[in-house]
């Protein structure tokens, strides 16, 4: 794991993301257990100082043994039941957020969801996984969430939730992009690799995955930027939101002048078989979006829209 | 693919050359195809395509048309060795290899009849007795259009695809090329259904998707820029084999998303043989008829699951893919029979599923 700056000499959008791998303990015989060995494997991500952890899906109950009728464990949106409660107290503890994806119960109605503990302890967000399986819904009762997700803004940024099966659509994600998400947490059982990295690089958005075998950060290309294994269960590793995706021509052209003034207070990256480029501030007074004004330089999306728009002028 | 097709690539795929080979094949290939077509005697699968694809690696820049044509048509000819079905070039390959530049208006070339570089790739297509992906500007009642022209075994011009997302600066207010259609055509072949896109195409995704719809089995992508992963998404999202041909590489791309194969810097071509009668399944039930399937099977069937684990090989969703290798088994029986559904189409399923109970 590279080593991550401590809160105070982090950029302005750098933002430190652990994610917590469920492999090795399952299959588990209790809930209690589960909780035990959860708590104790997010231990090893405490001495980083993350800004946000993500757990994995609906972890109290996921390959545990110990069965329970819905209503049992299904805990309350608004006010915090057993589990979350638990979770609340660490992240008050550590001063961070936590995705905590647990089934929740609201108005008569059970989702796999995933709740957002803010910095102190206090459910800020919920989020109802989209796409159940079918035996979710008819098996087990739950109700899936609406395809327009909602984005939850925290003191580092504007961020989403997926759960597992949603990663074989793209109505919700896309959703999410819409409304301005940066990081998209995705609880998990299975790991869903590629797909996770087509979906980053198609919302522009950082990844993090929390699932039953793996956890992963994801760059907004797609790159791997961290993955737990089996000496490491969990992940932790520093993102900056100050960081755009760009068509690559023929704005390129104007990389060397950007180099020239800003030096090393900017990092560009061409990606050439994808013909992208990144161009991201390490300084804590530049922003991307000035470079890009200054240089006249589109986002891709507004280089994308640009060019669909000539198109449809033009196509007979 | 009509059975005509079937017996005639079996035919190809068999018979040593005679003059009854050149009485059933009529017109379509000459004794050197043949001898070529005879040089090896083993059974094609069913639904197999051979393809080869170049990439434009040290073919420019050539100072004539004439120059670069032979350039090209000397990579082909070693690509020709694999005896493929199908061949893809590079986008505006004549155009781009040659560094003298003439108007647009002066290369493209008429779509229905075969100008300087359709006629010469289209006599190679003849003599090697394989489809081309001939990508050239064309002109079409006035109108000018980014084009790949699918020329046929006979060499002769059997569709035409128009890049459905110039640039802007090829389009150059309406006085450059035009854009082709949203809804781009698919093309029969005696292989298969195929599509096309190009280059900037990539960054788009209602094409591809329309092309799944229509029943593209292989979609070809001349192109400049070589696409990288965003091809791979492209043959995940639509589960079809995608084959590039660009400025810096050629590949072929598994309907699973996973690469098959790619040029390289000593070999400026790429060349593999793809089973159009497979499928990509989901991982339940699928993980769990597999045994069963084996034991009827054995050997007729290759499964293959993209497995949780692994350093970025898999999907990491568990998602299988089943092939039939036996000439008389079609995989949708297989399916049927073992009550296993499409991927795709068990995710319409599903999403009815949850809009039914979306509150």
């Amino acid at each position: 794991m590279r080593s991550v700056p401590d809160r105070n000499n982090r950029l302005p959008r750098e933002v430190c993301i652990a994610s917590i791998d469920l492999r090795g303990i399952w299959p588990e015989e209790t809930v209690e257990k589960r909780i035990e060995d959860i708590l104790r494997r997010m231990e090893n991500v405490y001495s980083f100082e993350p800004d946000v952890i993500c757990l994995p899906e609906t972890f109290q109950t996921s390959w545990v043994n110990e069965r329970k009728k819905l209503d049992e464990y299904a805990e309350d949106e608004e006010v915090p039941g057993p589990v979350t409660s638990i979770i609340a107290e660490e992240a008050k503890k550590q001063n961070c957020y936590i995705v905590c994806p647990l089934v929740t119960k609201n108005e008569g109605h059970y989702y796999n969801s995933a709740i957002l503990l803010d910095r102190k302890g206090e459910i800020s967000g919920v989020y109802h996984k989209t796409h159940l399986v079918p035996s979710e819904i008819i098996e087990v009762g739950l109700t899936p969430g609406t395809i327009e997700p909602p984005v939850f803004e925290t003191d580092f940024g504007k961020v989403g939730m997926q759960i597992c099966y949603d990663a074989n659509w793209f109505d919700s994600w896309d959703h999410l992009k819409k409304q301005g998400a940066e990081i998209i947490f995705f609880p998990s059982q299975a790991p869903f690799i590629n797909v996770l990295k087509h979906h980053a690089w198609i919302n522009q958005a950082y990844i993090v995955s929390s699932t039953g075998e793996g956890a992963r950060i994801i760059d907004i290309t797609g790159d791997e930027i961290a993955v737990s294994g089996m000496f490491e269960r969990w992940v932790c590793a520093t993102v900056n939101l100050e960081k755009a995706l760009l068509h690559v021509w023929p704005f390129v052209r104007k990389v060397d002048d950007i180099r020239k003034k800003y030096k090393n207070k900017i990092n560009v990256k061409i990606y050439h078989p994808e013909n992208w480029m990144v161009l991201e501030s390490r300084d804590p007074d530049i922003r991307v979006k000035d470079i890009l004004r200054e240089y006249e330089i589109p986002t891709y999306d507004e280089h994308i829209s640009m060019n669909d728009k000539v198109q449809n002028e033009y196509r007979h | 693919m009509g059975k005509n097709a079937i017996s005639r690539r079996k035919f190809l795929g068999r018979t040593t050359a005679s003059s009854i080979g050149l009485g059933l094949i009529g017109q379509s290939a000459s004794v050197s195809a043949l001898d070529l077509k005879s040089a090896r005697d083993i059974k094609k699968l069913r639904r197999e395509v051979k393809i080869a694809s170049i990439d434009m690696r040290f073919l420019f820049p050539e100072k004539s048309l004439d120059a670069g044509i032979k350039k090209i048509l000397n990579r082909m000819e070693k690509a020709a060795a694999y005896q493929p079905d199908i061949i893809c070039l590079p986008e505006s390959f004549s155009a781009l290899m040659v560094s003298e530049r003439r108007p647009r208006s002066e290369i493209a070339e008429d779509e229905n009849t075969p100008g300087p570089v359709t006629g010469s790739i289209g006599e190679f297509a003849k003599k090697h007795n394989c489809y081309v992906i001939c990508p050239i500007i064309t002109k079409n009642e006035g109108v000018m259009y980014n084009s790949a022209i699918l020329l046929d075994r006979e060499g002769k011009i059997s569709g035409v695809f128009h890049k459905t997302r110039p640039v802007s600066t090829e389009i150059r207010e309406g006085k450059g090329v035009i854009p082709g259609p949203v809804r781009p055509p698919v093309f029969k072949t005696d292989f298969g259904k195929i599509g096309m896109q190009m280059c900037f195409d990539a960054n788009w995704f209602e094409s591809w998707a329309y092309m799944k719809d229509d029943g593209a089995e292989i979609v070809f992508f001349p192109s400049q820029f070589p696409g990288g992963r965003i091809l791979n998404f492209h043959a995940w999202k639509n589960n079809y084999y995608v084959v590039s041909s660009t400025g810096q590489d050629a590949r072929i791309i598994d309907i699973s998303g996973i690469d098959i194969d790619s040029s390289s810097f000593q070999l400026g071509y790429t060349w593999a043989a793809v089973n159009l009668e497979k499928e990509y399944i989901p991982t339940y039930p699928g993980k769990y008829r597999i045994p069963d399937i084996f034991r009827k099977y054995g050997d007729a069937v290759k499964i293959k699951v993209y497995r949780d684990s692994g350093g970025g090989a898999g999907t990491g969703a568990g998602h299988i893919t089943i092939e039939s290798l036996d000439p008389d088994l079609e995989v949708r029986d297989i399916l049927k029979e073992f009550e296993i559904p499409i991927f795709r189409e068990e995710l319409e399923a599903d999403g009815r599923v949850q809009e039914k109970y979306r509150l």
